[in-house]
Protein backbone atom coordinates (compact mmCIF):
# COMPACT_ATOMS: atom_id res chain seq x y z
CA UNK A 1 0.00 0.00 0.00
CA UNK A 2 1.93 3.05 -1.23
CA UNK A 3 1.64 6.12 1.47
CA UNK A 4 3.48 8.79 -0.66
CA UNK A 5 0.83 11.56 -0.82
CA UNK A 6 -0.88 10.44 3.09
CA UNK A 7 -0.14 13.23 5.87
CA UNK A 8 1.57 12.26 9.03
CA UNK A 9 -1.45 11.70 10.93
CA UNK A 10 -3.41 10.03 7.94
CA UNK A 11 -0.32 8.10 8.51
CA UNK A 12 -0.41 7.00 12.11
CA UNK A 13 -4.54 6.41 11.86
CA UNK A 14 -3.80 4.00 8.98
CA UNK A 15 -1.02 2.43 10.98
CA UNK A 16 -3.11 1.78 14.00
CA UNK A 17 -6.11 0.70 12.21
CA UNK A 18 -3.80 -2.41 10.25
CA UNK A 19 -2.28 -3.43 13.55
CA UNK A 20 -5.89 -3.63 14.99
CA UNK A 21 -7.47 -5.30 12.58
CA UNK A 22 -5.34 -6.68 10.28
CA UNK A 23 -6.84 -8.76 7.41
CA UNK A 24 -10.13 -6.32 7.61
CA UNK A 25 -8.45 -3.44 6.36
CA UNK A 26 -8.20 -3.86 2.51
CA UNK A 27 -6.92 -1.12 1.13
CA UNK A 28 -6.77 2.56 1.13
CA UNK A 29 -7.08 5.32 -1.49
CA UNK A 30 -6.57 9.01 -1.47
CA UNK A 31 -8.01 11.16 -4.16
CA UNK A 32 -8.92 14.78 -4.27
CA UNK A 33 -7.44 15.26 -0.58
CA UNK A 34 -9.48 12.99 0.67
CA UNK A 35 -8.53 9.68 2.17
CA UNK A 36 -10.16 6.30 1.91
CA UNK A 37 -10.16 3.09 3.73
CA UNK A 38 -11.42 -0.32 2.41
CA UNK A 39 -12.47 -2.78 5.24
CA UNK A 40 -14.22 -6.02 5.29
CA UNK A 41 -17.81 -5.79 6.29
CA UNK A 42 -17.85 -7.68 9.09
CA UNK A 43 -15.99 -5.84 11.14
CA UNK A 44 -17.79 -2.94 11.32
CA UNK A 45 -19.05 -3.13 14.65
CA UNK A 46 -15.13 -3.16 16.31
CA UNK A 47 -14.39 -0.55 14.01
CA UNK A 48 -16.82 1.67 15.05
CA UNK A 49 -16.37 1.66 18.48
CA UNK A 50 -12.15 1.49 17.98
CA UNK A 51 -12.80 4.79 15.78
CA UNK A 52 -15.15 6.39 18.57
CA UNK A 53 -12.98 5.28 21.80
CA UNK A 54 -9.35 5.20 20.50
CA UNK A 55 -7.62 8.27 22.03
CA UNK A 56 -5.54 8.45 18.88
CA UNK A 57 -8.10 8.05 16.62
CA UNK A 58 -10.71 10.24 18.19
CA UNK A 59 -13.48 10.32 15.55
CA UNK A 60 -16.64 11.62 17.40
CA UNK A 61 -18.64 12.46 14.33
CA UNK A 62 -20.45 10.54 12.20
CA UNK A 63 -20.99 12.94 9.42
CA UNK A 64 -23.14 10.49 6.79
CA UNK A 65 -23.39 7.18 5.29
CA UNK A 66 -23.94 6.76 2.00
CA UNK A 67 -24.56 3.72 0.02
CA UNK A 68 -23.67 3.03 -3.54
CA UNK A 69 -25.33 0.46 -6.40
CA UNK A 70 -22.87 -1.05 -8.32
CA UNK A 71 -25.28 -3.11 -10.20
CA UNK A 72 -22.63 -4.69 -12.57
CA UNK A 73 -20.66 -6.37 -10.03
CA UNK A 74 -22.97 -8.45 -8.16
CA UNK A 75 -20.39 -10.08 -5.97
CA UNK A 76 -19.89 -6.65 -4.37
CA UNK A 77 -22.73 -5.06 -5.49
CA UNK A 78 -23.78 -2.39 -2.34
CA UNK A 79 -21.31 0.07 -1.45
CA UNK A 80 -21.55 1.37 2.05
CA UNK A 81 -19.56 5.04 2.52
CA UNK A 82 -19.13 5.97 6.52
CA UNK A 83 -18.31 9.52 6.72
CA UNK A 84 -16.18 10.13 9.81
CA UNK A 85 -15.02 13.67 11.06
CA UNK A 86 -12.90 13.94 13.52
CA UNK A 87 -13.44 17.67 15.67
CA UNK A 88 -9.86 17.30 17.62
CA UNK A 89 -7.98 16.86 14.42
CA UNK A 90 -9.96 18.50 11.61
CA UNK A 91 -9.92 15.17 10.42
CA UNK A 92 -12.17 13.76 7.69
CA UNK A 93 -12.42 9.95 6.60
CA UNK A 94 -14.31 7.68 4.29
CA UNK A 95 -14.75 4.35 5.59
CA UNK A 96 -15.86 1.88 2.47
CA UNK A 97 -16.96 -1.09 2.76
CA UNK A 98 -18.70 -3.86 0.10
CA UNK A 99 -21.96 -6.04 0.90
CA UNK A 100 -22.82 -8.72 -2.06
CA UNK A 101 -25.96 -9.12 -3.62
CA UNK A 102 -28.55 -11.03 -2.41
CA UNK A 103 -32.59 -11.49 -1.40
CA UNK A 104 -31.61 -9.46 1.83
CA UNK A 105 -27.97 -8.18 1.75
CA UNK A 106 -27.17 -6.62 5.47
CA UNK A 107 -24.80 -5.54 7.52
CA UNK A 108 -24.14 -4.82 11.42
CA UNK A 109 -25.43 -1.42 13.51
CA UNK A 110 -23.54 0.74 14.20
CA UNK A 111 -26.40 2.89 16.56
CA UNK A 112 -25.16 1.59 20.00
CA UNK A 113 -22.07 3.23 19.31
CA UNK A 114 -23.05 6.69 17.14
CA UNK A 115 -26.62 7.19 18.02
CA UNK A 116 -26.40 9.34 14.95
CA UNK A 117 -26.37 6.23 13.13
CA UNK A 118 -30.05 5.86 13.73
CA UNK A 119 -31.78 8.28 10.63
CA UNK A 120 -28.70 7.63 8.50
CA UNK A 121 -28.94 3.51 8.69
CA UNK A 122 -33.03 4.38 8.21
CA UNK A 123 -32.32 6.06 5.16
CA UNK A 124 -30.12 3.53 3.46
CA UNK A 125 -32.79 1.20 4.36
CA UNK A 126 -35.22 3.20 2.37
CA UNK A 127 -33.66 3.65 -0.28
CA UNK A 128 -31.06 0.53 -0.98
CA UNK A 129 -32.93 -1.79 0.54
CA UNK A 130 -29.87 -2.61 3.26
CA UNK A 131 -30.97 -4.47 6.63
CA UNK A 132 -29.10 -3.14 9.46
CA UNK A 133 -29.29 -5.87 12.22
CA UNK A 134 -29.44 -4.74 15.83
CA UNK A 135 -31.23 -1.38 14.68
CA UNK A 136 -33.79 -0.63 17.06
CA UNK A 137 -36.47 1.03 15.06
CA UNK A 138 -35.80 0.28 10.97
CA UNK A 139 -38.36 1.50 8.62
CA UNK A 140 -38.89 4.00 5.90
CA UNK A 141 -37.94 7.28 6.37
CA UNK A 142 -38.55 9.71 3.75
CA UNK A 143 -40.94 7.75 1.54
CA UNK A 144 -44.64 6.94 2.44
CA UNK A 145 -44.73 3.78 4.36
CA UNK A 146 -46.76 1.69 1.94
CA UNK A 147 -43.78 2.11 -0.66
CA UNK A 148 -42.91 -0.62 -2.44
CA UNK A 149 -39.23 -0.82 -3.79
CA UNK A 150 -36.01 0.25 -3.35
CA UNK A 151 -35.96 4.01 -5.47
CA UNK A 152 -32.03 4.04 -5.20
CA UNK A 153 -30.93 1.16 -7.08
CA UNK A 154 -30.18 1.23 -10.45
CA UNK A 155 -32.72 -1.50 -11.17
CA UNK A 156 -35.68 0.52 -10.24
CA UNK A 157 -37.70 2.41 -12.69
CA UNK A 158 -36.39 6.23 -13.40
CA UNK A 159 -39.43 7.78 -14.25
CA UNK A 160 -43.05 7.91 -13.53
CA UNK A 161 -44.59 7.90 -16.24
CA UNK A 162 -43.95 9.52 -19.97
CA UNK A 163 -45.01 12.78 -20.37
CA UNK A 164 -47.67 13.86 -22.83
CA UNK A 165 -47.35 16.98 -25.22
CA UNK A 166 -49.00 17.56 -28.51
CA UNK A 167 -46.14 16.49 -30.59
CA UNK A 168 -45.89 13.21 -29.19
CA UNK A 169 -49.30 12.26 -28.36
CA UNK A 170 -49.31 9.30 -30.29
CA UNK A 171 -46.07 7.87 -29.87
CA UNK A 172 -45.56 8.52 -26.07
CA UNK A 173 -42.03 7.93 -25.22
CA UNK A 174 -41.01 5.02 -22.97
CA UNK A 175 -40.73 5.09 -19.28
CA UNK A 176 -36.80 4.92 -18.92
CA UNK A 177 -36.01 2.29 -16.61
CA UNK B 1 -75.95 28.21 0.46
CA UNK B 2 -78.66 25.35 1.61
CA UNK B 3 -80.82 27.05 -0.21
CA UNK B 4 -79.40 25.23 -3.48
CA UNK B 5 -80.91 22.13 -2.54
CA UNK B 6 -84.63 23.63 -2.40
CA UNK B 7 -84.84 25.33 -5.71
CA UNK B 8 -87.01 23.72 -8.08
CA UNK B 9 -85.72 23.11 -11.78
CA UNK B 10 -88.08 25.82 -12.91
CA UNK B 11 -87.50 29.08 -11.68
CA UNK B 12 -85.13 31.30 -13.91
CA UNK B 13 -82.98 33.22 -11.35
CA UNK B 14 -80.92 35.90 -12.87
CA UNK B 15 -80.31 38.68 -10.50
CA UNK B 16 -80.06 36.13 -7.50
CA UNK B 17 -77.70 34.61 -9.46
CA UNK B 18 -75.45 37.98 -10.37
CA UNK B 19 -75.95 38.97 -6.72
CA UNK B 20 -74.63 35.29 -5.11
CA UNK B 21 -71.85 34.96 -7.85
CA UNK B 22 -70.71 38.40 -7.09
CA UNK B 23 -70.63 38.25 -3.29
CA UNK B 24 -68.77 35.01 -3.83
CA UNK B 25 -66.59 36.40 -5.91
CA UNK B 26 -65.47 39.54 -4.44
CA UNK B 27 -65.07 37.85 -0.52
CA UNK B 28 -63.01 34.76 -1.69
CA UNK B 29 -60.92 33.76 1.45
CA UNK B 30 -58.44 31.59 0.60
CA UNK B 31 -56.70 28.65 1.90
CA UNK B 32 -52.88 29.00 0.48
CA UNK B 33 -51.96 25.54 0.75
CA UNK B 34 -48.07 26.68 0.09
CA UNK B 35 -45.90 23.45 -0.55
CA UNK B 36 -42.87 24.71 -1.98
CA UNK B 37 -41.60 27.25 -4.21
CA UNK B 38 -44.50 28.44 -5.49
CA UNK B 39 -45.82 29.48 -2.07
CA UNK B 40 -42.61 32.41 -2.51
CA UNK B 41 -44.02 33.47 -5.19
CA UNK B 42 -47.68 33.16 -3.64
CA UNK B 43 -46.37 35.06 -0.38
CA UNK B 44 -45.38 38.19 -2.30
CA UNK B 45 -48.51 37.85 -4.36
CA UNK B 46 -50.39 38.71 -1.15
CA UNK B 47 -47.78 40.93 0.44
CA UNK B 48 -48.19 45.01 -0.43
CA UNK B 49 -46.43 45.03 -3.58
CA UNK B 50 -48.80 42.99 -5.38
CA UNK B 51 -51.58 43.10 -3.40
CA UNK B 52 -54.20 40.59 -3.57
CA UNK B 53 -56.45 41.98 -0.69
CA UNK B 54 -57.77 44.44 -3.61
CA UNK B 55 -59.83 41.59 -4.91
CA UNK B 56 -61.31 40.85 -1.04
CA UNK B 57 -59.04 37.86 -0.33
CA UNK B 58 -57.98 39.95 2.50
CA UNK B 59 -57.97 37.13 5.15
CA UNK B 60 -55.49 33.96 4.63
CA UNK B 61 -57.26 31.52 6.54
CA UNK B 62 -55.10 28.96 7.39
CA UNK B 63 -57.90 26.46 8.74
CA UNK B 64 -59.78 24.67 5.93
CA UNK B 65 -63.46 25.07 7.62
CA UNK B 66 -62.80 28.56 6.96
CA UNK B 67 -61.88 28.79 3.19
CA UNK B 68 -63.17 28.67 0.00
CA UNK B 69 -60.48 28.74 -2.46
CA UNK B 70 -57.20 26.34 -1.97
CA UNK B 71 -54.64 27.45 -3.91
CA UNK B 72 -52.38 24.09 -4.37
CA UNK B 73 -48.83 26.09 -4.38
CA UNK B 74 -45.42 23.42 -5.01
CA UNK B 75 -44.63 20.37 -5.89
CA UNK B 76 -46.88 17.19 -3.65
CA UNK B 77 -45.00 14.40 -3.21
CA UNK B 78 -47.00 10.70 -2.95
CA UNK B 79 -46.24 11.24 1.13
CA UNK B 80 -48.28 14.52 1.05
CA UNK B 81 -51.00 13.32 -1.12
CA UNK B 82 -53.63 11.83 1.61
CA UNK B 83 -53.28 15.19 3.59
CA UNK B 84 -54.02 16.97 0.65
CA UNK B 85 -57.09 14.79 -0.28
CA UNK B 86 -58.14 15.12 3.69
CA UNK B 87 -58.01 18.99 3.57
CA UNK B 88 -59.27 19.28 0.66
CA UNK B 89 -62.57 17.29 1.88
CA UNK B 90 -62.29 19.30 5.06
CA UNK B 91 -63.24 22.41 3.55
CA UNK B 92 -66.72 23.56 2.77
CA UNK B 93 -68.87 23.76 -0.06
CA UNK B 94 -68.98 26.28 -2.31
CA UNK B 95 -64.92 26.09 -2.82
CA UNK B 96 -62.78 25.99 -5.86
CA UNK B 97 -59.12 24.85 -6.52
CA UNK B 98 -56.55 26.50 -8.34
CA UNK B 99 -53.13 24.52 -9.48
CA UNK B 100 -50.39 26.94 -9.05
CA UNK B 101 -47.01 26.03 -10.52
CA UNK B 102 -45.74 23.11 -13.19
CA UNK B 103 -45.46 20.77 -10.21
CA UNK B 104 -49.06 21.27 -8.90
CA UNK B 105 -50.36 20.95 -12.45
CA UNK B 106 -48.78 18.18 -14.19
CA UNK B 107 -45.33 17.08 -11.90
CA UNK B 108 -43.27 19.66 -13.30
CA UNK B 109 -39.84 18.92 -14.22
CA UNK B 110 -40.12 16.08 -11.37
CA UNK B 111 -40.58 12.42 -13.33
CA UNK B 112 -39.98 10.36 -10.45
CA UNK B 113 -41.35 7.87 -7.82
CA UNK B 114 -41.49 10.59 -5.37
CA UNK B 115 -43.51 13.39 -6.72
CA UNK B 116 -47.50 13.20 -7.83
CA UNK B 117 -47.82 14.14 -11.26
CA UNK B 118 -49.91 16.95 -10.67
CA UNK B 119 -52.45 17.46 -8.40
CA UNK B 120 -55.76 16.66 -10.41
CA UNK B 121 -55.38 13.00 -9.38
CA UNK B 122 -56.73 13.51 -6.31
CA UNK B 123 -58.79 16.73 -6.27
CA UNK B 124 -60.83 18.53 -9.21
CA UNK B 125 -59.25 21.50 -10.30
CA UNK B 126 -60.53 24.86 -11.55
CA UNK B 127 -57.20 27.02 -13.22
CA UNK B 128 -54.25 25.94 -13.87
CA UNK B 129 -51.59 28.41 -13.69
CA UNK B 130 -47.96 27.39 -15.48
CA UNK B 131 -44.76 28.78 -14.59
CA UNK B 132 -41.89 27.60 -12.18
CA UNK B 133 -43.00 29.51 -10.61
CA UNK B 134 -45.36 31.68 -11.86
CA UNK B 135 -44.80 35.60 -11.32
CA UNK B 136 -47.29 36.95 -8.90
CA UNK B 137 -48.94 38.90 -12.10
CA UNK B 138 -49.85 35.04 -13.17
CA UNK B 139 -51.57 34.74 -10.22
CA UNK B 140 -53.03 37.32 -10.27
CA UNK B 141 -54.61 36.85 -13.99
CA UNK B 142 -55.44 33.28 -12.77
CA UNK B 143 -57.39 34.46 -10.24
CA UNK B 144 -59.07 36.90 -12.29
CA UNK B 145 -60.37 34.22 -14.74
CA UNK B 146 -61.39 31.70 -11.69
CA UNK B 147 -63.52 35.40 -10.82
CA UNK B 148 -64.79 35.29 -14.58
CA UNK B 149 -65.81 31.63 -13.92
CA UNK B 150 -67.47 32.10 -10.97
CA UNK B 151 -69.59 35.05 -12.18
CA UNK B 152 -70.77 31.86 -15.09
CA UNK B 153 -71.88 29.99 -12.95
CA UNK B 154 -75.92 29.44 -11.51
CA UNK B 155 -77.52 28.85 -8.23
CA UNK B 156 -79.90 26.42 -10.00
CA UNK B 157 -77.15 24.33 -11.21
CA UNK B 158 -74.91 24.39 -8.33
CA UNK B 159 -76.61 22.21 -6.84
CA UNK B 160 -75.30 19.24 -9.04
CA UNK B 161 -72.19 20.86 -9.94
CA UNK B 162 -71.53 21.13 -6.38
CA UNK B 163 -72.08 17.41 -5.74
CA UNK B 164 -70.13 16.68 -8.95
CA UNK B 165 -67.01 18.35 -7.36
CA UNK B 166 -67.31 16.32 -4.12
CA UNK B 167 -68.00 12.88 -5.62
CA UNK B 168 -64.27 13.79 -7.31
CA UNK B 169 -65.80 14.28 -11.00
Amino acid sequence: MEQADLIQIERDILQSLTDNFGEGIIGHKKSDGQLSIFFSSEIIFELAQFLKEDAAAGFDLLSDICGVDWIHRPEQRFELVYNFYSLGKNLRILMRTTIPDGPSPSILSIQPIYPGADWLEREVYDMLGITFEGHPDLRRIVTPDEFEGWPHRKDFPLTYEAPQFSFNKDNPPEIIK
Amino acid sequence: MGLEEKIPDSIILSTVDYLINWSRKSSMWPFGFGLACCAIEMISTFASHFDLARFGMEVMRPSPRQADLMIVSGRVSNKMAPVVKRLYDQMPNPKWVISMGACASCGGIFNNYAILQGVDRIIPVDIYIPGCPPRPEQLIDGIMKLHEKVMKESVRDGKEKRIQRVAGE
